[in-house]
């Protein structure tokens, strides 16, 4: 694992996210540490919103985070943003957690005293403008017609399937699908916005 | 845009809400469908950023503390293996991932696959592979090693345009870990061959499908350091004994 020209440490911070992979691919830890702190925020909030336990989430975001490290080389700058594939793991990984529990029971976390229990001191410029972007998401998810909004909800966040959704609420499996459909057409035009990060 | 009659899979699909079944085949129908490839091509990047609309909360730090004692140790060891230890694959660019597509397996060539017409070949020189890139790479030789080897494996983007695969080996033992696969088509099944150092082909018993999220987990029955490549092909249900399609995917272990 020769490194003949090593980044300051110090400078990896400065490095974007597709530049820190490139050195996370040639198994360089200090790497793997900036991105990590810069997406362990949204990481976690994603499994816990889908796991709805502490203990669940971190299990999640650590195998998420070792496979990063691990499979380094399959991230792909072309397919989107390395924010874009880590999350895209973590709900992967989420999944599979959900999918795995023997009961069926997938709690949701409350809200409720979150942030006064993980809060970690003064916010970051890049944490407010997170906090703004998910506040923006979640006003154009409450802006759908209810019943789109709740199949994304269960879908995305819940890991249901749509043949599970349409058992929970009597509806149709075609009628599922199609809120599913018609409420992601919605969001495309209400977050188009946001196109530098997704590519909307 | 024409209609089709599936276009309503295209939403389910983006929020990996379909069942096992149904997302194979809706993977394999939007290879052939340009509408519903439009609607995915849509909608997805929506679903995408709904991971970012969550209530923001702050992981503990002691979770830190646990990720980077598992990786400053698989560092260190690979950096104890040497400086060949996370070495890319031969003619692949260190510094960038080789462009969707754009690379070819001529220069390796497809030896061995003698059953197949000269077109198929061509065909098979011509198609997209693409090299999805190398993480950790080759190891010290101490079997007892826990740490695993990994090597991307080259896709056929014509056959699977969404698949991702690695090939992870420690000690005797290796698995394949595929995702975005489509179903096979109806009546065949996945199997995985082997290629030996003397160039022979050698099939396997290890036949799958993948899950409703079109990935699969399968057993590479080898050691890894005395196999050239681990090949995977769509066959008839219960295998055969000579591949009858090229290959979907190839992995080469050294």
């Amino acid at each position: 694992m020769a490194r003949d020209h090593e980044p300051d440490p110090g400078a990896l911070h400065h490095l974007a996210d597709e530049e820190l992979m490139r050195l996370v691919r040639s198994s360089d830890p200090r790497a793997f540490a900036v991105v990590y702190e810069r997406h362990r925020g949204s990481a976690f909030s994603l499994a816990y919103r889908m796991c709805g336990t502490r203990t669940a989430a971190e299990d999640v975001v650590q195998e998420a985070f070792l496979a990063l490290w691990r499979s380094g080389g399959r991230y792909d700058a072309r397919r989107g943003s390395v924010r874009t594939w880590v999350l895209g793991i973590v709900h992967n990984r989420a999944i599979d957690a959900l999918r795995r529990a023997t009961v069926h029971d997938r709690r949701r976390a409350s809200d409720e005293g979150l942030e006064e229990r993980f809060e970690t001191g003064e916010r970051t410029d890049a944490e407010v403008a997170r906090r703004a972007e998910a506040s923006e998401i979640r006003s154009a998810l409450g802006e759908l017609p209810s019943e789109q909004s709740q199949v994304i909800e269960l879908a995305y966040y819940g890991g249901f399937t749509h043949a599970e959704i349409a058992d929970m609420l009597g509806a149709p499996l075609g009628t599922v699908k199609g809120r599913m459909r018609l409420g992601l057409e919605k969001l495309r035009g209400q977050l188009d916005g946001l196109a530098p990060e997704g590519g909307i | 845009m024409r209609e089709c009659d599936r276009c309503d899979d295209a939403g389910a699909w983006a929020l990996g809400a379909l069942p096992e079944q149904e997302a194979g085949d809706f993977a394999v129908h939007v290879q052939t469908c340009e509408v519903c490839a439009a609607q995915v091509r849509k909608l997805r990047p929506v679903a995408d950023v709904l991971p970012r609309g969550v209530e923001q909360v702050e992981p503990p730090p002691e979770l830190r503390d646990r990720i980077m004692a598992v990786v400053e140790r698989e560092a260190s060891l690979l950096a104890a293996a040497g400086p060949e230890a996370d070495r890319p694959a031969a003619g692949e660019a260190a510094q960038s991932p080789r462009p969707r597509g754009g690379a070819s397996r001529a220069g390796r060539g497809w030896r061995g696959w003698g059953f197949a017409p000269r077109a198929a070949i061509a065909a098979a020189v011509a198609c997209a592979l693409v090299g999805i890139g190398v993480a950790a790479g080759v190891l010290a030789g101490d079997e007892d090693e826990q740490i695993p080897r990994q090597v991307a494996a080259q896709v056929d983007e014509e056959q699977a345009p969404l698949a991702e695969a690695v090939l992870r080996g420690t000690g005797g033992q290796a698995n394949l870990v595929i995702s975005g696969l489509p179903a096979p088509p109806e009546d065949r099944v996945y199997q995985v061959w082997l290629r030996r150092s003397d160039g022979a082909l050698q099939p396997t018993d290890v036949l799958f499908t993948p899950n409703s999220r079109a990935a699969a987990t399968v057993d590479v029955p080898a050691d890894l350091q005395k196999v050239e490549e681990v090949l995977v092909t769509h066959e008839p249900m219960g295998g055969s004994q000579q591949p009858t399609q090229l290959p979907v995917l190839v992995a080469e272990p050294s």
